[in-house]
């Protein structure tokens, strides 16, 4: 009862969470930035002279969504602007802070949406990952797909899954470096090109569209640099689409958004605890654990194993078969724990 | 003869305080081209303080050469001194210097130029406005009207709550490696 009552929980809020990203926009009315939201979130428009999004005019390969989102915010998910209504929300922290390098924004205006983004993530963790981010569940329903035509899995060692969060890491400096860079006025002349160049290569960016019911920027053969572009987005949803098909979660390792998410996870509200002496090392939680964590299997002592890479399923939770093993709690006050299955 | 001395030095002091002279740094960019080209700015000066269009000129500040200027005025203060003028001077891409503005009493400019040929136009800025982190202060005449800037630094404080959730966030994290 436990697994299906978490499974369905966790499922019913991923499909509420895209519904209401990419058509949040229509459902509620999208209206322009008033004085009251500008004092608590002021809206960041690029200066004169400084590409956006709306004006990157290579083969749409960002394509031209709204200026004008519900909620002047970036959440800690892969939220991209899905169509041309705006959608919830304005777009994800790594867009956010790249953008802003470029526009060289004083660091004032970017303190309220980095504080927004830090509490969210001090609160829940890496819990968006799994429960809110829609490319996420984009990834599930192929990962569903997999398990409909009774493919196994396939397991990672744990030094491929540091090597993804190098990997990562490194994607997300290169990311803000060029960011950066292209923001001096000398090199402003190759922000036609490399504006956003993270958002250029996410997946999100040929998928999100879609929802919206729009064709998004699939190629751009015109310079070296946009086919480059070009060839690192498609080779990039290639390995979205394997690791989710055969590695469940193991894009997750890579993501830059994720990274970013993954700062806070040790010491954020939402937390898994285990009581080592219930459990009988039956390795469940590592099986079932869709990261390939094994931490809460090796952990000998009681307590907190928020791990940086942990996504805050509860897979581990709701697998479990030992009576109150392991729990998910909200600053110390548990929500649910594992029960004894007869 | 102490006195005197002590007089004389008072008065000489009183008189270079009177013939008071100010100075603005003339900033502009100097274009990709090779060859001449005018620098065009616009400069406000406070009520009194320069009186003719002798009452300042454009100096080279390393060598301190007076450059020859064309001065168009543009409007006056009610007692006469001038409060805005166009100011055009001939400038070099091969030769890069750093231009001043000196202004008042005591500077009486020699070279000034009234014709301009067919060049290109640079835009200098030149001088500014007086003005504090948190307000921009404009004197008109009488009148100061003080530009309300606090909106912009309300969002400092969000650094407090920013460095309470890191801290605590660290804070969480030890704690629950230690566990």
């Amino acid at each position: 009862m436990n697994k299906r009552r978490i499974t369905f929980l966790r499922r019913t809020v991923q499909i509420l969470c895209l519904v209401m990203l990419v058509y949040g926009g229509y459902i509620f009315k999208v209206k322009h930035h008033t004085t009251q939201q500008a004092n608590l979130f002021p809206a960041l428009k690029a200066p004169e002279g400084y590409i956006s999004t709306t004006k990157f005019d290579r083969g749409s390969i960002l394509w031209p969504s709204g200026d004008n989102p519900v909620l002047e915010n970036y959440p800690p998910g892969l939220v991209c602007r899905f169509n041309p209504r705006g959608g919830l929300f304005k777009a994800c922290i790594v867009h956010f802070i790249s953008e802003n390098l470029t526009w060289r924004t004083s660091f004032k205006y970017l303190l309220p949406h980095l504080t927004l983004f830090m509490l969210l993530c001090f609160l829940f963790g890496r819990l968006w990952c799994r429960w809110a981010c829609p490319i996420g569940t984009v990834g599930d329903f192929l990962t569903m797909l997999r398990k409909k035509m009774n493919i196994p899995s396939r397991k990672f060692p744990a030094g491929f899954r540091n090597g993804l969060r190098y990997g990562s890491y490194g994607i997300l400096g290169t990311s803000f470096f060029i960011s950066a860079l292209i923001g001096v006025p000398h090199l402003a002349r190759f922000q036609c090109y490399w504006f956003l160049p993270y958002c250029q290569i996410c997946p999100a960016r040929l998928i999100c569209p879609i929802f919206g019911l729009i064709k998004p920027g699939w190629k751009d053969f015109e310079t070296a640099i946009t086919t480059m572009f070009t060839i690192l987005a498609w080779l990039v949803l290639g390995i979205f689409v394997a690791a989710f098909y055969w590695g469940r979660r193991i894009w997750c390792h890579l993501c830059p958004v994720g990274l970013m998410n993954s700062w806070f996870n040790r010491g954020a509200g939402v937390e898994l605890k285990k009581i080592s002496v219930k459990c009988n090392k039956c390795g469940l939680c590592t099986e079932a654990c869709p990261m390939g964590l094994t931490e809460m299997f090796e952990k000998k002592t009681d307590g907190v194993f928020n791990q940086s890479g942990c996504i805050m399923c509860l897979r581990c939770v709701e697998i479990c078969p030992r009576d109150g093993c392991l729990s998910a709690n909200f600053f110390g006050r548990k929500i649910v724990e594992s029960r004894l299955k007869k | 003869m102490k006195n005197i001395i002590f007089t004389i030095l008072v008065s000489l002091f009183l008189l270079c305080a009177n013939a008071e002279e100010n100075r603005f740094v003339i900033e502009f960019e100097y274009p990709q081209f090779k060859g001449d080209f005018y620098v065009s700015g616009r400069v406000s000066f406070p009520p009194g303080a320069v009186l003719s269009d002798k009452n300042f000129s454009v100096h080279d500040s390393l060598t301190q050469e007076e450059i020859p200027v064309m001065v168009e005025i543009s409007e006056k203060w009610p007692d006469g001194s001038i409060l805005d003028a166009s100011v055009h001077f001939a400038a070099n891409s091969s030769r890069r210097k750093d231009y001043v503005l000196s202004y008042g009493e005591g500077v009486n400019r020699s070279r000034s130029f009234t014709q301009v040929s067919t060049l290109p136009i640079v835009t200098a800025s030149i001088g500014n406005s007086p003005r504090t982190e948190e307000s921009l202060d404009m004197e008109v005449g009488q009148l100061i009207v003080k530009v309300d800037r606090s909106v912009d630094f309300r969002y400092y404080w969000y650094l407090l709550p920013m460095f309470g959730l890191l801290f605590l966030a660290v804070c969480r994290a030890r704690r629950n490696s230690k566990s």
